[in-house]
């Protein structure tokens, strides 16, 4: 059967009706040579014989002539500040009867828009969440991080080191608090014999929680005497950890479990909603270390991160220059003096969110982007 | 009998349509069939002259056209006669009346 609406389509002249008022007049239109077409058939006419006589009895001069004109007047016309409104409208009916005419392509359609849209609200939650909503701190903005850079070797973000630690909570005044966490978690087996299990963990300074603004549920943070491995022994649960290994035990500050083939002592609990980060960590070590692994030469042994909370009337800027005092004070007698020199060292210190979320920042903005060019 | 040409068919075209409509709504093909059927084939309305009186009746008010899905079949456009159409049909077939009246006394004409 011939395509009747295409062969309309290409002979209606323009008739200077709305786009969905012309659409229903070739679909009126259609059908009827449908019709026509049918009973030429009926009659006796070959398909051809059938479709030249529809086609030769269609006077499309006059057709878009009359038709014109009976559009033209077809309604008193509206104020001209609500053409807009009215010309939408029926292209929006047109579009819904189109959709609901066509259930293969709506089903398509509905599927492409829920997939846009639903990706669309992941990506952002994410951003929301890492971007746009501040750290789940008390005066988040007033945390920092405090890093080295060697530009000159391709590495302008690093970490800090144990000796960093040290020295800037002594002599940084700009720094209300300081405090370091391992820089990446370590796996900690815990549990009994026969039933160990692989936890995330991380080695922290006995000022971490504070430095956070976070108070324990119960019990205490660590001491400055726990940071020698004679003594660290010690941990501070996650709830997620108490709940799973001491079944939210209320008198679990005191007891012991085993983790890694030692006996740690629970001294504190932290409160249900604490996170570090993006960390996964179930429970908190102290950040122990030996003499040696605080000397001079160990200044740029970077394996930990150094956050800091800024004194009350200090800036970013005051603890830059601080610490870059302090670096300059210090590499006069670093071993390492001439390296760094070449390597183009320089302390840098930025607010913690941003620097959190440095690195994922492009690549985030960048799905955003995608998935809104969906629509 | 040669089918009517247009000149003389416009003058007629909303009465010939009006009264397909009279007892039930129909779309544009089946009036146009109705008036074929019914006149032995001497009045026809072709698509160009159909749809753009029907248009017309529409705006004055005397036809209601509605678009209508039925199971199995294609959805079309029917168009039923209002209150005001069915006044105009009775005014139109009286008007005709008078006027087809004085014409077959006038030229001679004898019914068919």
């Amino acid at each position: 059967m011939p395509d009747f609406r295409a062969y309309i389509r290409e002979h209606l002249p323009p008739l200077g009706a709305s786009g969905a008022k012309e659409a229903e007049v070739i679909e009126e239109l259609a059908l009827d040579f449908e019709e026509r077409y049918k009973s030429a058939l009926r009659g006796g006419l070959d398909p051809g014989e059938a479709w030249r006589k529809i086609q030769s009895q269609t006077e499309w001069p006059q057709l878009a002539r009359d038709f014109t004109a009976m559009l033209a007047s077809a309604e008193p016309d509206p104020p001209k500040r609500l053409l807009p409104v009215l010309n939408f409208w029926n292209d929006v009916r047109y579009a819904a009867r189109t959709l609901r005419n066509n259930p293969g392509f709506t089903a398509v359609a509905v599927f492409t828009l829920a997939l846009c849209l639903g990706a669309n609200l992941t990506i952002f939650a994410v951003v929301d969440s890492i971007l746009l909503r501040p750290l789940p701190f008390p005066h988040a903005d007033r945390l920092v991080s405090a890093f080295h850079s060697y530009p000159k070797i391709g590495t302008p973000h690093s970490t800090a080191s144990l000796p960093n630690y040290y020295d800037y909570r002594e002599k940084i005044k700009a720094f209300a608090s300081t405090a370091i966490i391992t820089e990446n978690s370590e796996h900690a087996i815990v549990g009994a014999a026969g039933s160990p299990s692989s936890v995330e963990r991380d080695r922290v300074s006995p000022e971490f929680f504070s430095t956070l603004g976070v108070k324990l549920l119960m019990g205490r943070s660590f001491t400055d005497q726990e940071m020698v491995y004679s003594r660290s022994g010690v941990a501070i649960l996650t709830y997620p950890f108490w709940r799973a290994y001491f079944d939210l035990d209320p008198n679990v500050i005191g007891r012991t479990f085993q983790m890694d083939g030692s006996t740690t002592t629970v001294v504190g609990v932290l409160p249900p909603d604490f996170r570090f980060l993006s960390r996964r960590t179930q429970f908190y070590i102290p950040a122990a270390s030996d003499p040696a692994e605080r000397a001079i030469d160990q200044r740029h042994n970077n394996t930990h991160i150094l956050i800091a909370r800024l004194a009350p009337d200090a800036t970013i800027s005051t603890a830059r220059a601080q610490i870059a005092a302090l670096d300059a004070a210090q590499i006069k007698d670093d071993p390492f003096a001439e390296n760094l020199k070449a390597m183009g060292f320089v302390s840098m210190v930025s607010g913690l969110q941003e620097d959190h979320v440095a690195a994922i920042k492009p690549t985030l903005l960048l799905l955003e982007g995608g998935v809104l060019c969906c629509f | 009998m040669l089918p009517i040409d247009n000149a003389r068919k416009n003058g007629s075209a909303e009465l010939l349509i009006l009264a397909q409509l009279e007892t039930r709504p129909r779309h544009g093909y089946e009036i146009a069939s109705e008036i074929e059927r019914r006149s032995g084939g001497a009045v026809s309305f072709q698509p160009a002259s159909l749809y753009p009186v029907l248009y017309r009746m529409e705006r004055e008010g005397w036809i209601a056209g509605r678009w209508v899905e039925k199971a199995g079949q294609h959805r079309r456009r029917y168009y039923r006669l209002t209150g005001s159409g069915r006044k105009q049909l009775a005014a139109q077939r009286s008007s005709w009346s008078a006027f087809l009246a004085g014409l077959r006394q006038t030229a001679g004409l004898q019914d068919a």
